[in-house]
């Protein structure tokens, strides 16, 4: 994680919380909502995030936000910063999403996001293949859903997405 | 509102849409592999789960007490209070909805349909509770027989002797009746037949008893219970019934003697623990508490439950007496514990004294080298013998400042020799009784948080196990033929499965105490299986069933024996004694690889 900050400085302050090393013991999921899937062109829409703590998705304290492009995404990104933490990062498709991020987070605080992220799609398929290469494996959110015999996802939305990957995240990982 | 919460199911079909919307926003969500603990052993729960997805088993002693299934909720007991023993395990990989408990009393309050629903289950919950209880104090007073209740041995006299005849007879048995034999019918005179025959119809002394007694008997069978001979005496209003033994009279049964029979009851004893108001009056409850175990265990009420009973009301008399002792200050800034057994919550009848008290830190008492002293000394007198191991609070060593009790623990796991293993055993098994239960608390984390992952160290501590030799099932029933060898059924059979389960809870840092609330909870964390728990839990009672049958009929004695003769026993019970000590020997196994106890 330092490393990959190397020649890089949180020239913000305020956010120095996401450099802590205290440990919450939490995770967070997030996703997002783009006006397509090339990370390079594409523009943040929505970000979702909820909390993690234990066996529970503290949804009810969960964080939606809409972005438009005739308002400045600052105050957005700042309740999203909040929010996340020093917390890994949880996601589908995480490095999309973190990408995403990091196009509009880096101009504000000067680094990337420094959050560790684990990405629910390779927990499916570490869980499901023992041999690599041997098996072809349905990664799409549904089919992982459904193998896993989570309830179906609300929406397309960036919440409902951010649930989903919580419930993979809690179903897969493994404590202890 | 993402997640789809369905409002269709009771009582959630009450809310108003704008209601619907507040539950919505405020609910958490919770995923549960299959066979871990959603809401653990007598935790407070602060939601209400509501099924999603998957099944949600309530256990209660091992057994399933109820399933949850999607749109299923619970626990509205846990959620305004504790459900002792109870615990609910996700039987499938589960996704719950938790709704928190201050949304769910707010929307209960604020609509009242939805709140009826609320409190009507709440009620039923607790009336299952209640019952639960009830009917175990019950099983004691409705299954006691009259052949635990004294009899009076009959007198009898002659159809033709005498009122005067009578009267010599009553005084000299001491008896309050007299039964009348008249040719092949046996009638009754008593004591108030007497006076109103003599002194208020003013009949002669000689006039013969014969034609005045009452030949209308009320009588009971000897195996007949007790609770139906107080019916019968409130029925036909008299004060004492003729008791039959295969047909032939046995006895009178007097009331009183009856209701003393009948209030041998728990809850008795306990209100007269409750009402002491000196040691004395204490001493007098506490001494009623043998007569309460015999009555229950000749009644048949299983052992456990004996155990239960024996705990609540040791612990009343315990700090009763320390209230009664100890000023105020003194209750105020400091921890009463029983430890050991007492502090499992095992023993039967009254054991060994093992009690410690923990002092706030910074606090200092100038009587309290009396007060202690005092105490103990009572509860000599009350019954409960000494510690053989000096173990009270009498002792300096065992009444010292929380500070002082921490240096101690750190001894016990950084420099263990073989007292500090067995201090710490014991320390381990402590409750609280009286004074401020934080302080023990903190104690018990400091102990916790010193542990560490070495091994070695468990292993070390769980050793003990092995200690005594537990003789197998075949070797017994080759020695039944030529007079069995007594067995220590202490050594061979209840202190490996105690210390064993002790060692397992300790790793896992369990803040259980009583043995067989640590087997379950083992078999929640899957250190057992829930196969091996189950056999465990019910041999560890009927050892301990089998023991206290032991000290009961050797109570007379002074000294506590702990010897069973497997030649005396029943068939059956002998061949249940030696499958479990046959299962001891292989939960012996079992420590002993899961502390790597053989490898030197």
């Amino acid at each position: 994680m330092i490393a990959r900050l190397r020649g890089q400085q949180l020239n913000a302050p305020a956010y120095d919380f996401l450099l802590s090393e205290e440990d919450s013991g939490e995770a967070v999921a997030v996703a997002c909502e783009a006006t397509s899937y090339d990370p390079a062109t594409a523009e943040l829409r929505a970000l979702a995030a909820v909390r993690i703590r234990g066996n529970r998705i503290l949804a009810s304290r969960h964080l939606a936000v809409a972005f438009r492009p005739d308002e400045p995404p600052e105050p957005a990104l700042d309740r999203f910063l909040r929010l996340i933490g020093n917390r890994p990062l949880v996601g589908y498709y995480l490095d999309f999403t973190v990408g995403l991020i990091d196009r509009a987070v880096q101009p504000m605080i000067g680094i990337p996001l420094p959050n560790e992220r684990v990405e629910v799609s390779g927990l499916y398929y570490e869980s499901r293949v023992k041999v690599p290469g041997k098996n072809a494996l349905n990664l799409r959110l549904d089919a992982i859903l459904g193998a896993l015999d989570l309830p179906g996802r609300a929406g397309d939305d960036a919440y409902s997405n951010a649930l989903a990957s919580a419930m993979v995240y809690l179903r897969l990982k493994t404590d202890e | 509102m993402p997640e789809a919460f369905d409002f269709a199911v009771p009582p959630f079909d009450r809310l108003t849409p704008d209601e619907r919307t507040t539950l919505a926003r405020s609910l958490d969500i919770g995923v549960y592999a299959k066979d871990t603990p959603v809401l653990a052993r007598d935790e407070a729960a602060d939601c209400l789960f509501i099924v999603q997805k998957g099944l949600v088993q309530e256990r209660h002693h091992g057994e399933t007490a109820a399933a949850f299934g999607p749109g299923d909720s619970f626990d509205l007991r846990a959620l305004f209070g504790r459900s002792p023993n109870h615990s609910f395990v996700a039987a499938e990989d589960t996704v719950c909805h938790l709704l928190p408990r201050p949304v769910l009393v707010e929307l209960a309050r604020a609509n009242p349909a939805f709140g009826e629903l609320i409190c009507e289950a709440f009620a039923e919950r607790l009336r299952a509770a209640a019952n639960e209880r009830s009917n175990r104090e019950m099983a004691a007073l409705t299954m006691a027989r009259v052949r635990e209740a004294y009899l009076h041995p009959p007198v009898y006299v002659e159809a033709s002797a005498t009122l005067r005849d009578a009267a010599l007879a009553m005084k000299t048995q001491q008896a309050s009746s007299v039964l009348v034999r008249d040719g092949a019918r046996t009638g009754i005179l008593t004591g108030t037949d007497l006076r109103d025959r003599v002194v208020l119809d003013g009949l002669p002394v000689t006039t013969a008893v014969g034609p005045l007694a009452r030949y209308e008997l009320i009588e009971l069978d000897r195996d007949e219970l007790l609770f139906n001979a107080l019916i019968l005496m409130t029925k036909h209003s008299v004060r004492r019934i003729v008791i039959t033994e295969a047909g032939k009279i046995a006895g009178l049964l007097e009331q009183i003697d009856l209701l003393s029979a009948l209030s041998n009851h728990s809850q008795v004893i306990a209100l007269q623990v409750d009402r002491a108001e000196s040691t004395e009056d204490l001493r007098k409850a506490s001494a009623d508490t043998v007569g309460l175990i015999r009555t229950l265990h000749v009644t048949g009420v299983r052992v456990p439950f004996i155990a239960d009973l024996v705990t609540e009301l040791n612990r009343k008399i315990f700090r009763r007496l320390f209230e009664l002792v100890a000023p105020p200050d003194l209750l105020a800034n400091s921890c009463l514990l029983v430890m050991g057994s007492e502090g499992r919550g095992e023993q039967l009848l009254k054991t060994d004294q093992d009690n410690g008290l923990i002092l706030r830190d910074g606090y200092e008492c100038p009587d309290l080298p009396r007060i202690t002293a005092d105490f103990s000394r009572h509860l000599e007198e009350f019954g409960y013998p000494p510690c053989p191991g000096n173990i009270m609070v009498s002792n300096p060593e065992w009444t010292k400042s929380l500070s002082a009790y921490k240096d101690a623990i750190f001894n016990w796991i950084h420099r263990p020799d073989e007292a500090a293993q067995l201090n710490l055993a014991i320390f381990y098994d402590a409750a609280a009784v009286a004074g401020d239960t934080g302080l023990l608390d903190e104690a018990r984390g400091y102990l916790m948080a010193r542990l560490s992952d070495n091994s070695g160290f468990f292993s070390h501590f769980a050793r003990p196990t092995l200690a005594f030799d537990t003789p197998s099932g075949l070797f017994s029933t080759l020695f039944d033929r030529r007079g069995a060898q007594p067995i220590d059924i202490k050594k061979a059979g209840i202190f490996p499965i105690v210390h064993g389960i002790r060692a397992l809870a300790l790793e896992k840092h369990m803040t259980e105490t009583n043995t067989v609330e640590r087997i379950w909870a083992l078999a929640d964390k899957r250190v057992l299986d829930r196969k091996l728990a189950g056999e465990l839990a019910e041999a560890f009672t009927f050892l301990s069933t089998l023991r206290l049958k032991a000290r009961i009929d050797a109570a007379h004695e002074v000294k506590i024996d702990n010897t069973v003769r497997p030649a005396e026993m029943t068939k059956l019970d002998r061949d249940q004694f030696n499958d479990c000590l046959a299962l001891v020997k292989a939960f012996k196994e079992f420590v002993s690889y899961h502390f790597h106890l053989n490898m030197h």
